[in-house]
């Protein structure tokens, strides 16, 4: 019983503080992108996607557009935006369809300011292994900025 | 001898080159109008951005035939009355602090906190279950108003603080900016715009002044 008890609270402690990676990639011909999103609280989340065989790294904020905590609606999928900047000088600007509950699944699609286009889609981390060329997915922070200055 | 002045040469030379470049930087794009004005109180009503920012509302139409684009090195800069100029903080953070604060945060304490009190307790005097009602409940009211507070926040974020990419030709955007409470400008700059990712200029933005009164309103 009191193994059972220790092991529901260390497990219970492991899932409050872990931060939960949403693995995506485009799904658009011609380059592939791959990366991840964070959730930081009900409607924001970090984003970082990496170009691959390439150093292009691309990194910002996706927010969802009215939240609200009704149970009913939760499976709703809602509008999000994902803002990001690249380090190549490109920015991206995509609209998404998020699952509002966790920021689950989705998909989206957009353009950079030279009207490339980009489409995307949330993938399983066993998929995200297969094609990434990176172990972690690195976020900005107060230490290391995004590159979208505004 | 003509190393010396080779070397003198070269750090003149590269001086010259990289003061043009920030001239080049500096230089007003043409055909763009913009301005700003102070947003009215109808028009933003969010208490909780308002206690670090006063709301703007950024006009920009471009009159060119060729899209603008923006950089990922673009920023924005308040030009003050004394001809300095302070850069604003990104998206995210704007963002982060014009939300109310939302306890749902510590909901990852807050449940395994009532178990483990209630639990012990409970255990201990029988009364574990009723703590743990009247912690969730005083959790649950704060967490509701602010996170209602922050469904109004994000609509409002999302439907005017969206500064595009690209600025299309004949077209006129209207971007919500939020500037300090106390920064004091008389215009804005959007700098590292062209119309490709070779020559870059900047676009002011003067402040109306006519509608400085109603600036006063929202303090």
């Amino acid at each position: 019983m009191k193994k059972a008890l220790k092991l529901f609270l260390i497990s219970a402690l492991v899932l409050s503080t872990c931060g939960c990676n949403k693995y995506i990639k485009s799904t658009h011909e011609g380059d592939l992108y791959y990366g991840a999103y964070n959730r930081r609280d009900f409607i924001h989340a970090d984003v970082t996607i990496y170009k691959k065989d390439s150093d292009k790294v691309c990194n910002g904020v996706v927010f969802l557009n009215a939240p609200t905590r009704s149970f009913t609606m939760k499976n709703d999928r809602v509008d999000a935006k994902m803002k990001l900047g690249c380090n190549d000088g490109s920015i991206m600007d995509m609209k998404w369809k998020l699952r509002k509950g966790s920021f689950t699944d989705g998909y989206g699609e957009g353009t950079d300011q030279f009207n490339n286009k980009y489409t995307f889609k949330t993938i399983s981390k066993a998929e995200f292994k297969k094609i990434a060329d990176i172990k972690r997915v690195k976020y900005p922070n107060s230490k290391n900025p995004s590159y979208l200055k505004y | 001898m003509f190393l010396k002045k080779l070397c003198v040469y070269f750090i003149v030379l590269s001086f010259l080159l990289s003061s043009n470049l920030a001239l080049a930087a500096d230089t007003v794009l043409p055909g763009v109008k913009a301005s700003i004005r102070p947003a009215t109180k109808k028009e933003f009503k969010n208490k909780t951005a308002k206690k670090r920012y006063r709301p703007y509302e950024l006009t920009i139409t471009n009159n060119n035939k060729k899209p603008v684009l923006l950089h990922a090195e673009t920023e924005l800069r308040f030009v003050l009355q004394d001809d300095t100029k302070e850069t604003s903080a990104d998206r995210r953070e704007i963002y982060k602090k014009s939300r109310k604060r939302d306890v749902g945060r510590y909901w990852g304490l807050g449940i395994p906190g009532c178990i483990i009190g209630g639990g012990i307790t409970g255990i201990t005097l029988f009364i574990g279950a009723p703590i743990g009602a009247a912690v969730a409940v005083g959790m649950y009211v704060p967490t509701a108003r602010a996170v209602k507070s922050n469904v109004d926040v994000s609509q409002q974020l999302y439907a005017t603080m969206d500064m595009p990419i690209r600025l299309e030709p004949d077209k006129t955007y209207k971007i919500r900016v939020l500037a300090p409470k106390h920064t004091d400008f008389k215009a804005l700059e959007i700098t590292n715009v062209g119309f490709d990712a070779k020559k870059m200029y900047t676009i002011k933005a003067p402040l109306i002044e006519e509608d400085w009164e109603k600036a006063k309103e929202n303090l």
